[in-house]
């Protein structure tokens, strides 16, 4: 068997350059995360920090500036008293702002969800993450439809996976709410097999995003762009589920021009945030 | 030497593909340094085999050898594949037997795999399989837990058997570098979605640089995704050398 002492100067020469170019473009791109997780899973990894120390670093180490991040046991157990303990923790950290889960069940104190969401953006919030399927809601204006007016007030990101909404939904809510982001998130199974659902819609809603770190089409990346444009990616690595090289590599070995490049790294997200409504 | 060692020309229609032309796979190629891919083709793999054997040995010339293939065999056609197998295998396009056994529903342990098995013993090429967990919402996955090859395994020494995707998720994960711990002739390649954060390190860790294989799964997804992790794991470069071409050039016996 071949050890790794006898691998040649020059083959090894080489993958030190690839690597070393790849480390520069990465830093050259500033990555904004619209998808960052910190809090213990339930589900086993490779990973083994889970802690918000432990994400910081990872985000230094892979040339990730800022971005959204979540609580890991908010899609599990009480999301208002994670989403409490997610903005005490990055309070301080000016790199990060809140990712929220929330039901269609106004949160407990509150009259209004104006009132709940106008303080958790006050408190850095900027994106809401809702799970129809697993928390046994609706979309529909009959159910979610008080929620969904007051984050399209604030225009205030709404981020689904696919599997927890279906298309449909998708559709439904980018038809309804033209000023509300929508970022559709290929958690946990890929997008690479629904393209034949999201290019339709991309080409009709100019509020419907897709996320990176499961957006693997063989050169889907190149394909969207020259379609649709570069306003509708949105860098986000699912750190530290995921490796977020999946998803930066899809952008730095884009074949796509810099300024878009640029914009799906850290502008979309960036213009995203700033569109927040803030109160 | 850069090797994607799991690439399929051709196009699966229910993974809608942007260009399945062996042009925009060598293209890609030449951008991101790879210097052969091994594929095996979507006719092959659904039985179209005039056409598949064609479009390989095309595939082979006209991208001057840097597209090789591996044969495909179904065990429910045994004499008509073992057939192909070998006429493939005559052909210099020709690197390695491809086997399935979610797609043809039959399981790796199932002793209808026992003749593709002796041919490549016979022939002295290795065997990809596809390798994946049981899944909830993908239920054929269960004909291709690691753990399945192991008798084969041990019964066939010298050949080499990868396991694509390296088990698929985290449970096949480790029952893939267990796997390749028990026995030498164990590989795992990194094609296909299986993204968590540290595998890369992980199985280095635990099976060592040498067991381990870069690749893509084009045409479906885009290796680009699985380039980055390597380039950019917190492994050596004689080991991300190791991984990305130089273990695929030894098992397969490639030479660029």
């Amino acid at each position: 068997m071949m050890s790794e002492k006898y691998v040649s100067p020059d083959a090894q020469a080489r993958v030190e350059r690839l690597v070393a170019e790849y480390r520069e473009q990465k830093k050259a791109l500033r990555f904004l995360d619209s998808n960052l997780w910190v809090g213990r899973p339930m589900q086993p990894g490779f990973c083994l920090r889970w802690d918000l120390e432990a994400l910081l670093g990872y985000m230094d180490r892979y040339a990730i500036e800022g971005g959204i991040v979540t609580h890991s046991a908010a899609a599990m157990e009480d999301p208002y008293a994670t989403n409490e303990e997610l903005l005490d923790w990055i309070a301080d950290q000016e790199r990060l702002w809140g990712g929220l889960v929330v039901t269609s069940e106004l949160p407990p104190g509150y009259s209004t969800w104006g009132d709940y969401l106008d303080r958790a953006i006050s408190r850095k919030a900027r994106l809401v993450r809702l799970f129809p399927a697993s928390h046994r809601f609706s979309l529909e204006r009959w159910c979610s439809g008080a929620l969904l007016d007051a984050l399209h007030e604030r225009r205030m990101l709404l981020a689904v996976w696919h599997i927890e909404t279906g298309w449909n939904a998708i559709k439904m809510l980018c038809d309804t709410y033209p000023d509300l982001p929508i970022l559709v998130e290929g958690r946990p199974q890929k997008i690479v097999y629904h393209n034949r659902f999201f290019y339709p819609l991309l080409e009709r809603y100019p509020n419907l995003h897709l996320e990176l770190h499961n957006l693997n089409v063989y050169l889907g990346i190149e394909d969207m762009v020259g379609r649709f444009g570069a306003e509708h990616l949105v860098f986000g690595s699912c750190l530290p589920f995921n490796d977020p090289n999946t998803a930066q590599m899809m952008v730095t070995a884009a074949r796509i021009g810099d300024s878009a490049k640029r914009q799906i790294a850290h502008g979309n997200l960036q213009n995203l945030l700033d569109g927040v409504m803030v109160p | 030497m850069i090797v994607d060692s799991h690439i399929h020309l051709g196009m699966g229609v229910s993974a809608p593909c942007v260009d399945s032309s062996v042009e925009a796979v060598l293209s890609l190629m030449d951008y991101l340094n790879v210097d052969l891919s091994i594929s095996t083709g979507f006719p092959l793999m659904f039985g179209r085999m005039d056409e598949g054997y064609d479009k390989a040995v095309a595939a082979y010339q006209s991208s001057g050898g840097r597209i090789l293939s591996c044969a495909f065999y179904n065990p429910h056609y045994p004499q008509e594949d073992l057939e192909w197998v070998r006429r493939c295998l005559d052909h210099e396009a020709f690197v390695g037997i491809k086997i399935h056994p979610p797609l043809v529903e039959c399981y790796g342990h199932d002793e209808r795999w026992e003749p593709i098995w002796r041919l490549a013993s016979e022939l002295g090429v290795p065997i990809v399989t596809h390798s994946w967990w049981v899944s909830d919402y993908n239920p054929v996955q269960r004909y291709a837990t690691p753990d399945q090859f192991e008798g084969y395994v041990r019964a066939f020494p010298d050949v080499n058997l990868i396991l694509g995707h390296a088990g698929g998720r985290y449970e096949g994960h480790r029952a893939a570098a267990r796997l390749a711990r028990s026995y030498p002739n164990v590989y795992m390649d990194l094609s296909g979605d299986s993204y968590s954060f540290g595998l890369v390190e992980w199985l280095v860790g635990q099976v060592g640089a040498e067991r381990i294989l870069f690749g893509s799964d084009l045409t479906m997804i885009d290796g680009r995704t699985t380039m980055g992790r390597v380039l950019d794991a917190d492994v050596s470069a004689a080991a991300k050398a190791l991984i990305l071409g130089e273990n695929a050039g030894r098992v397969f016996g490639l030479e660029h």
